[in-house]
């Protein structure tokens, strides 16, 4: 691509990998740019990249230093990004390729939620960002949950769930959230959880002040009607999704209600899953 | 009320799954998902276009049993029309009344659950359904950086001038 008055930037060395059945190629112009932007990527991806050679990829990306040291962003050739802050353009970078990641991997349905895995079942918390997910995730773990992840529930074709456990983006005063300054479950005396485990319970909680969790049980249909709306992967496949999101709430018990402190919560929704397994 | 019309369920840009007692519907071209509960679901199905309202009444009273009025398939098929599932508008005939007071009147009278349409409207992309995807700035709430809303995500501080280049792969 060509823009008139531009500086051209030169991509001459490139990695490429396979994650979620997804081919991606990383291009750049210095070699420690690229080392940076592949170990970017596979902290992101959670290690789950294998490199791969020599084929064609379904996402390019291109990250370049100019002359003057600012660090440029392309995604399949188009301009994306740029900026002085190499962090800047990395943080860009990986939200780039987790949503392409997320919305068109391969026989995987990714869901927007909060997961902890309970007795060998995923408590599934589905949730858009800012709503208190990572907070309740905490509290569960913190009573003695696995950790799987406050991003993602990762499904397979048969509807399980797959851990995505990244470091927690937990939101604090004065603190600016990024992927590099996530802290890790372990730092709170939590554990990652083991999978793929099914859907035990999905909680459909909205934070209100003082709330009661006093929560009423949705249909299997409901739950799913719920759970279509921060799923990923819907758009571009939503065949497959429905057929997933379906399977995957077989026999899960689906709750929705306002929540007050998470703390309380998630006791509370720890003693319903105890109760309900017995 | 005119009853002698023929109600056809809408087949194209859908994705139907069944599920115990419900169907799921996702409408592809206003990504809106519907769940209709059993009684919903049994009258949709019976818009097959040879079916008048009451003809539906009677297969719906044959298939579950009890008293099922000709109001009780218009309650469906007013929720039906209302979600985009049918081929041919029609307008339920309440006769002046809110479709809340005709529930209310029919459920009183009605052996049978009342027909039901939820709906909830699905992601239109990947991005818009991503962790801290935005439009503008103000879509950058909660535990996104909200400084500004950068290739369709929130971000951090931007502070570099406006600088174009150009890319060629090797």
């Amino acid at each position: 691509m060509e823009i008139e008055g531009s500086k051209e930037l030169v991509f001459d060395r490139s990695i490429s990998f396979k994650s979620f059945g997804l081919i991606v190629r990383l291009e750049s112009n210095r070699r420690e740019l690229l080392n940076s932007i592949e170990q970017t990527a596979r902290k992101a991806l959670l290690d789950d990249i294998e490199i791969i050679e020599n084929v064609r990829a379904d996402r390019v990306f291109g990250i370049a230093e100019d002359e003057d040291g600012y660090i440029h962003l392309y995604k399949d050739g188009v301009y994306s990004h740029h900026s002085s802050d190499a962090d800047q353009v990395l943080e860009l970078f990986v939200r780039h390729l987790r949503v392409f990641i997320a919305g068109w991997a391969r026989d995987t349905v990714f869901v927007h939620a909060g997961v902890v895995e309970w007795k060998g079942k995923a408590i599934v918390i589905p949730a858009d960002s800012g709503k208190g997910k990572t907070t309740l995730v905490l509290e569960l773990v913190k009573l003695g949950a696995g950790y799987f992840s406050d991003e993602y529930a990762v499904l397979d074709a048969h509807g399980l769930v797959h851990p995505f456990a990244r470091d927690l983006s937990v939101r604090e005063p004065g603190r600016v959230w990024s992927e590099k300054n996530g802290i890790p479950i372990e730092n709170f005396g939590g554990r990652k959880g083991k999978g793929p485990v099914p859907i035990g319970w999905v909680i459909l909680a909205e934070f209100e002040e003082n709330a009661t969790w006093e929560p009423q049980r949705l249909t299997h249909g409901e739950g799913v009607i719920h759970i279509v709306q921060h799923t990923i992967t819907l758009p571009e496949f939503p065949e497959f999704s429905m057929k997933v999101l379906k399977l995957a709430l077989e026999s899960a018990i689906i709750l929705k209600g306002s929540r007050g402190d998470a703390c309380g919560t998630a006791k509370n929704i720890l003693s319903f899953c105890e109760n309900s397994l017995n | 009320m005119n009853n002698s019309q023929f109600p056809i369920a809408r087949k194209n840009g859908l994705v139907v799954q069944e599920v115990p007692n419900e169907v799921l519907v996702l409408d592809l071209n206003t990504n809106k998902a519907h769940c209709l509960n059993e009684t919903a679901a049994l009258v949709w199905k019976s818009c097959d276009g040879t079916r008048t309202v009451s003809d539906i009444a009677r297969h719906v009273k044959t298939t579950k049993g009890g008293e099922v009025s000709d109001d009780l398939v218009w309650l469906a098929i007013d929720q039906l029309n209302e979600s985009d599932l049918l081929e041919n508008s029609l307008k339920a005939p309440f006769a002046g009344t809110s479709r809340r007071e005709a529930l209310k009147k029919i459920g009183l009278a009605s052996m049978i659950a009342l027909p039901i349409v939820a709906s909830l409207a699905a992601p239109k992309s990947a991005m818009a359904s991503s962790s801290c995807g935005c439009d503008t700035v103000v879509d950058c709430v909660g535990d996104c950086p909200n400084d500004s809303c950068l290739d369709g995500f929130c971000a951090g501080p931007v502070g570099d001038a406006s600088r174009k280049t150009s890319s060629r792969s090797k």
